[in-house]
């Protein structure tokens, strides 16, 4: 939803987007790791889920941290991009050098290892016929559920919100009207990178933390966000939430090392049969 | 990484690792002509390595001696290299198209990620598919070209030689082609693309031409690399080597002007494959981070040239590169800037 | 007709987009708070240019404007806007993925108070608009679309409304109903300025019409004189030699 957003309202495709993922995930788990208990953050545990405070605490500097990163980004390398007369070309190489940039650094910090946010085995409680379920995957669903809703609420009854929609829509007309597209710029940027941040926080308490996790997500990310219309964050829901499914309902039938030319497959089948999006609708 | 820095103490070490180092670098030259191809009519190819990686297998499997033992991959039919060079170039054509077709027609974008994509898919394809490319394992013992006929140590210098002559081919056909009228029109498709399709010429058809032809030379590429190395594997595929390498080269060197790649091909390719060789003397918490920082750099590469030297190395002669605007500036008030544009073209219409 | 000064004066104008090519030369205009004023001229001589040099939407070389007697020569599009100047770019003039009511919100962006009124206010100007403040603007047909345009620049009660060709993508009959609005916003109190194509529609709405030809002012006169001048007939209305244009059908009280 992070990557639409930004995709619709700055005409980025932010090919970062995954290695945000990236840093949020370990900013996360630099504040949960011995290091930040260190700090004074010390772990404890919610009830049945994996994790306490403390990666309550690594959630919210990872958000910041990410939103901080992309605002400097965004001054310090896509305005003056823009400002010079870029085109979505320079934009997408741009955040292509910028990526590959950010997960050097990762490694560079913690390593190629991969790490937990909490070591130790997680057992998972069966519900209805057999699925089994972590308690952490109801409380990731739970975010992603209040996430869209705060989204949604911004995006449509905040000024702000629908100044962002007006600037993708038509960014002169959105000049035109006393809209400061540059401070919605900004604003984008913060909303996309605590998405970014906070789905690589999820993404490494439901699998692992490894430097190259979120790249790795990034054809899926596409993926979603084209099924879903660009820059229509309900469509990147159920785009995502498509994607995921069509993953894992696919090593069924095929190698499980394929598993990640799903997404791929579906991008193509929809760019021949709907080349605006699941929901596009044409203007 | 040590052999290297001992070996270049002596001369006979220094010239070798040059040779080496050269024929390496010219084989990028070749990936970075042939993506300068595709850029030069707007073509966002994120998937390099996919088409290298594709050219190198072909021309491999076919190649190679049928597999024994606990190898397996298909084909293995010890054709003679030059066939499996002009199969690799096929190769590379046939990938183009099944992607082109769908993509092109579309937004710029769609095609950048369906090539990113699909050098993932190739890669998971060949690590996992049994019976295909020998998965994780790789192809081993591929024969170089006139390796039988050379003996020991002087056949780094047919390599070399191998690879220069390819390059140069490759360069006279790629500057053959953006001199022609043909080339006029993509550059007349990348400059204006509206204009191109009012004045009636067929986009989409030139852009696929283009697109095939570069990931022709692509496949080539990488049919060179593979009889060079002698062994491949997914892993050598890696979207940090096999396409953002490529691509700062591009960039380093100056888009849209092929003297200006294979200069950026040389200067990326020295400091990538030259930053081993000062390994040992740098102190060791940075020596052991030396691929890291070296990772860092090129991003940093990217965008450093991007903000302050668009045109690269050697600016492209006549004409405004792609990374800066178009016509006169439109002043520090962008959002004025782009209803300044719209106008402009409309009023070009 | 009582106050004679005018709401914007533009004084030897020059100016265009091209680096070395210049669209407009030397223009001069004045319009009257209480009149509709109407650019006629071919294709390409530069009538849309010099409307979006009035707003602000474009640099221009030499020249000064005028807004209620205060020198805003150089000033951006917002701060125009903001001082009273509505402009309806010709195309891409509606939020199109947007509501009626979000896109009127947007026009009145700057407003510090009173926003909820106010779309209360435009809307009672537009019954279409008024119907169904839910739609999305991209299933409005174009006169409607148009409409929402103007609404959405009305936002910021402005005394002038630049007007960039509003008839030119619609059917004869949305015209006449569009001009009809124009008129009606106009006895508000706000004055007009508008672009046109289809000129003798527009000219028998208009107080004014000014023709422009390759850049320069051609001529100027009442809307009345424009119909009714053999020259401009030929030139510019489509009319045959000796087709006059009557007066009644240029009467509009």
């Amino acid at each position: 939803m992070g990557l639409t957003l930004v995709y619709g309202v700055l005409g980025v495709g932010d090919f970062a987007h995954g290695d945000k993922m990236g840093w949020g995930m370990f900013l996360a788990f630099f504040v949960v790791s011995s290091e930040g208990a260190n700090l004074g953050f010390a772990g404890g545990q919610f009830g049945s889920l994996s994790f306490g405070w403390g990666l309550v605490v690594g959630v919210l500097v990872a958000m910041l941290g990410v939103a901080a990163l992309s605002l400097v980004l965004e001054r310090l390398v896509f305005r003056r991009l823009r400002d010079a007369g870029g085109t979505f070309f320079v934009f997408a190489i741009a955040s292509l050098g910028i990526s590959i940039g950010m997960r050097a650094v990762i490694q560079l910090i913690w390593g190629p290892s991969n790490f937990r946010y909490t070591p130790g085995i997680h057992p998972a409680t069966e519900i209805l016929g057999g699925i089994k379920v972590k308690p952490d995957q109801f409380f990731i669903v739970g975010i992603t559920i209040l996430a869209a809703v705060l989204l949604y609420w911004l995006l449509y009854r905040t000024r702000f919100g629908k100044a962002m929609r007006a600037t993708a829509d038509n960014p002169g007309l959105a000049e035109a009207s006393g809209i400061d597209t540059n401070r919605i710029r900004y604003g984008t940027w913060i909303v996309g990178g605590m998405l970014a941040a906070l789905a690589g926080v999820m993404l490494g308490l439901q699998a692992e933390v490894r430097f190259d996790a979120g790249f790795r997500l990034l054809l899926p990310l596409f993926a979603a966000v084209i099924l879903g219309g660009i820059g229509n964050p309900w469509g990147a829901l159920f785009g995502g939430l498509l994607v995921g499914i069509a993953q894992e309902v696919s090593t069924q039938w095929i190698n499980t090392g394929l598993k990640p030319g799903i997404p791929f497959v579906i991008v193509i089948v929809v760019l021949l049969l709907r080349p605006r999006g699941l929901f596009g609708q044409a203007r | 990484m040590e052999q290297i820095v001992v070996t270049l103490v002596t001369f006979d070490g220094a010239v070798n690792w040059t040779v080496g180092f050269l024929t390496t670098v010219a084989i990028f030259a070749i990936l970075a002509l042939a993506l300068n191809v595709q850029w030069s009519v707007g073509i966002l190819n994120f998937g390099v390595a996919a088409f290298f990686m594709v050219g190198a297998y072909v021309s491999a499997v076919l190649t190679l001696p049928a597999p024994e033992g606990l190898e397996a991959y298909v084909a293995g039919w010890g054709l003679p290299i030059p066939v499996g060079w002009i199969f690799a170039a096929v190769a590379g054509a046939v990938l183009a198209l099944l992607l082109g077709i769908p993509t092109l027609r579309l937004r710029d974008d769609f095609l950048a990620i369906a090539t990113i994509g699909v050098a993932a898919i190739l890669r998971s394809i060949a690590n996992s598919v049994e019976g295909l490319v020998n998965r994780s394992r790789g192809l081993n013992g591929i024969d170089g070209l006139l390796e039988d006929e050379v003996s020991g140590g002087g056949y780094r210098w047919v390599e070399l030689a191998i690879a220069l002559a390819v390059l140069v081919v490759v360069y006279w056909l790629v500057s053959r082609a953006s001199a022609s009228p043909w080339g006029r029109a993509l550059r007349a498709i990348r400059d204006n693309e509206d204009t191109a399709r009012a004045s009636g010429k067929n986009t989409v058809r030139f852009r696929m031409i283009a697109f095939v032809l570069g990931a022709m030379l692509m496949g080539l590429g990488g049919a060179i690399y593979a009889h060079r190395s002698g062994t491949i594997s997914p892993l050598t595929f890696s979207d940090l080597l096999g396409t953002f390498f490529v691509w700062t080269m591009l960039i380093v060197g100056g888009s849209g002007n092929h003297r200006g790649v294979v200069l950026g091909a040389l200067v990326v390719g020295f400091f990538w494959f030259g930053t081993p060789l000062i390994q040992e003397s740098l102190p060791d918490w940075l020596g052991s981070r030396v691929f890291q920082v070296r990772q860092l750099l090129i991003g940093v590469l990217i965008v450093a040239f991007l903000l302050w030297r668009p045109q690269g190395l050697l600016a492209e002669r006549d004409r405004v590169s792609r990374f800066v605007s178009e016509g006169p500036d439109p002043g520090p008030d962008d959002g004025r800037a782009s209803i300044w544009q719209r106008a402009r073209r409309a009023v070009s219409r | 007709m009582t106050n004679r000064s005018p709401l914007l004066r533009v004084e030897q104008f020059s100016g265009g987009y091209v680096e070395g090519i210049e669209i407009i030369h030397d223009v001069e205009l004045d319009l009257f708070g209480d009149e509709i004023l109407t650019i006629i001229g071919p294709n390409g001589a530069g009538k849309s240019t010099l409307l979006k040099a009035i707003v602000g939407a474009l640099p221009f070389e030499h020249g000064r404007r005028y807004f209620q007697g205060e020198d805003v020569s150089g000033w951006s599009t917002p701060r125009m806007i903001a001082s009273g100047v509505g402009y309806v770019p010709q195309v891409d003039n509606v939020f199109t993925s947007m509501s009626i009511r979000e896109n009127l919100e947007m026009g009145g962006y700057m407003r510090r108070d009173g926003l909820r009124e106010r779309i209360g206010e435009v809307l009672a100007m537009f019954p279409d608009l008024e119907q169904r403040p839910g739609e999305r603007a991209s299933r409005l047909s174009g006169g409607q679309r148009q409409m929402l345009a103007m609404a959405r620049a009305l936002m910021l009660d402005p005394v002038m409304l630049c007007l960039d060709e509003p008839t030119a993508a619609l059917a004869p009959a949305a015209r006449g109903e569009l001009l009809s609005r124009i008129y009606q916003i106009h006895m508000t109190g706000v004055g007009i300025l508008m672009v046109e194509q289809n000129a003798t529609e527009a000219l028998v709405w208009s107080d004014r019409g000014l023709v422009m030809v390759d850049g320069e002012k051609a001529m100027e006169g009442s809307g009345r004189e424009m119909l009714t001048s053999p020259e401009v007939g030929r030139a510019f209305l489509g009319q045959e030699e000796g087709e006059g244009f009557t007066l009644e059908e240029g009467s509009r009280q």
